[in-house]
């Protein structure tokens, strides 16, 4: 264990310090890379999926997710196993996910594509920098970096498990079956 | 600068990520090992799910006066080490507090847990026998969600370090472990999850920390409570700070934040016992 902790500031001005920072979005996938990961090797159509106003219904009432399914981004493989990229919002932040389906239905695995950190206040890069010369407490911080190592507030997955759950109800009521198309 | 592999699943209840700097070693092989460390954390989950009746932690859960049975050996080895912490802080570490969680409504109710009215308080009440067997001397209800994802993460780690990976990061929901190079960490501000502190880099060793900031909420009554139980009095733990520990394992860096929380102070032995550092903000 090694560990170099920043010359330590007293509780009182750790409260008072405005040593703000923004958190990037962070990309840990793309789609195309999201399909190998979870099907390497298979070829994946691109299929639409339009969802009547009773399917939309049934997939709100059981997961609870409110904001419209984008029907495009539903990919068959050629084994009849199903790839569907969707989006939540977490507490606060928007995360994009990649699900897998296999082709009996049961889920192959989820994998989270892009996590956006949106706290609001994006503060202009000059200004913020200028307000952080010679503080020590900020000077490795390097802007437009990713932030990756955050230790602390739990962040919930609720939400993500809920867009999951849509996903599934999506393949149960519109996909399952639809094959070849 | 070699090419780096990060994932991110949701397990455990949050989002773990885990990013490994593939060096010579080819993209395949390193995304395969990434897979079997996330698997790790999966079954970790699996074994000491408060919420899965069938998991080593459900049925240790429903165990009468008495009772004996046989658990996987992460679970005796969590609950072994959550054994040594409870002593080593005289008693500021305590994984028997899941009847409090769950009369908060923090936990999944009563049907987790055996007959309430004769169950202990403690998690002193689990005796730990021959390797791998358990026995309650009365019924618990232990969550052992301060100490079982740091745990997750030592054995994500270990599946990394075990096919040769020599500079990685796991990451859940804040409980991280380093392999190898150094690494910035950050932590966020208790009264804000925008604000981000950095506070150090770490090198091969692991952070965790607590705050009961991000999971207040008030009861029917009124009361503020928190995923945070003091053990001496049962009482939340409301103050807006976070606690972090720095140690050279992950599970004990977890479970020596809720001692941190529970009002240890820095210096005091428990911390030296496990050559950790503490850092609290507020």
């Amino acid at each position: 264990m090694r560990w170099t902790p920043v010359a330590i500031i007293p509780l009182a001005a750790l409260a008072g310090a405005p040593v703000t920072v923004c958190a990037a979005t962070k990309v840990f996938l793309s789609v195309e890379q999201a399909q190998q990961a979870m099907f390497p090797g298979q070829a994946l159509k691109q299929s639409p999926v339009f969802l009547t106003e009773a399917q939309s219904d049934a997939m709100r009432s059981a997961s609870s997710v409110r904001h419209p399914f984008r029907g495009d981004r539903v990919w068959q493989t050629s084994d009849g196993g199903w790839f569907v990229v969707d989006e939540v919002l977490g507490k606060h932040e928007m995360i994009t996910y990649a699900v897998g389906i296999n082709s009996d239905g049961s889920l192959r695995q989820i994998e989270v594509l892009e996590y956006r950190e949106s706290y609001g206040y994006q503060v202009a890069e000059p200004i913020w920098r200028q307000q952080f010369v010679g503080k020590t407490a900020a000077s490795t911080l390097k802007l437009g970096e990713d932030i990756k190592n955050i230790s602390g507030a739990t962040l919930s997955c609720k939400h993500l498990t809920d867009g999951v759950k849509r996903v599934m109800v999506m393949h149960q009521l519109a996909l399952r079956g639809a094959v070849g198309r | 600068m070699d090419a780096e592999v990060s994932r991110c699943r949701p397990l455990l209840g949050t989002f773990v990520e885990i990013s490994v700097r593939s060096g010579s070693q080819p993209h395949e092989r390193v995304a395969a090992a990434v897979s079997s460390a996330f698997a790790a954390i999966a079954k970790v989950q699996q074994l000491m799910s408060f919420h899965e009746r069938g998991s080593d932690l459900g049925r240790i859960n429903r165990l009468s006066a008495g009772e004996c049975i046989s658990v996987h050996p992460w679970t005796w080895e969590v609950l072994n080490l959550a054994k040594d912490i409870h002593q080593a802080s005289d008693g500021r570490f305590d994984c028997g507090v899941g009847w409090r969680l769950a009369e908060w409504g923090l936990l999944p109710g009563r049907d987790c847990c055996s007959d309430r009215d004769s169950i202990s308080t403690s998690q002193t009440a689990l005796h730990m026998l021959d390797e791998n067997l358990v026995r309650a001397g009365a019924p618990v209800c232990l969550d052992l969600g301060g100490i079982a994802k740091g745990y997750a993460v030592d054995r994500a780690v270990d599946v990394l370090r075990t096919v040769g990976i020599q500079d990685a990061i796991v990451n859940a929901g804040g409980d991280i472990r380093v392999l190898g190079a150094e690494r910035p960490i950050h932590l966020r501000h208790p009264a804000d999850a925008s604000v981000l502190w950095y506070v150090g880099t770490l090198a091969d060793g692991a952070i965790a920390t607590s705050s009961p900031a991000f999971s207040t909420r008030y009861l029917d009554s009124g009361q503020r409570v928190c995923g945070l139980v003091d053990p001496m009095t049962y009482e939340p733990i409301t103050q807006c700070r976070s606690y972090s520990v720095v140690a050279a394992d992950c599970a004990t860096a977890d479970a020596l934040t809720k001692v941190l929380a529970a009002g240890a102070p820095s210096d005091s032995c428990v911390f030296r016992r496990y050559g950790a550092r503490t850092v609290v903000v507020q």
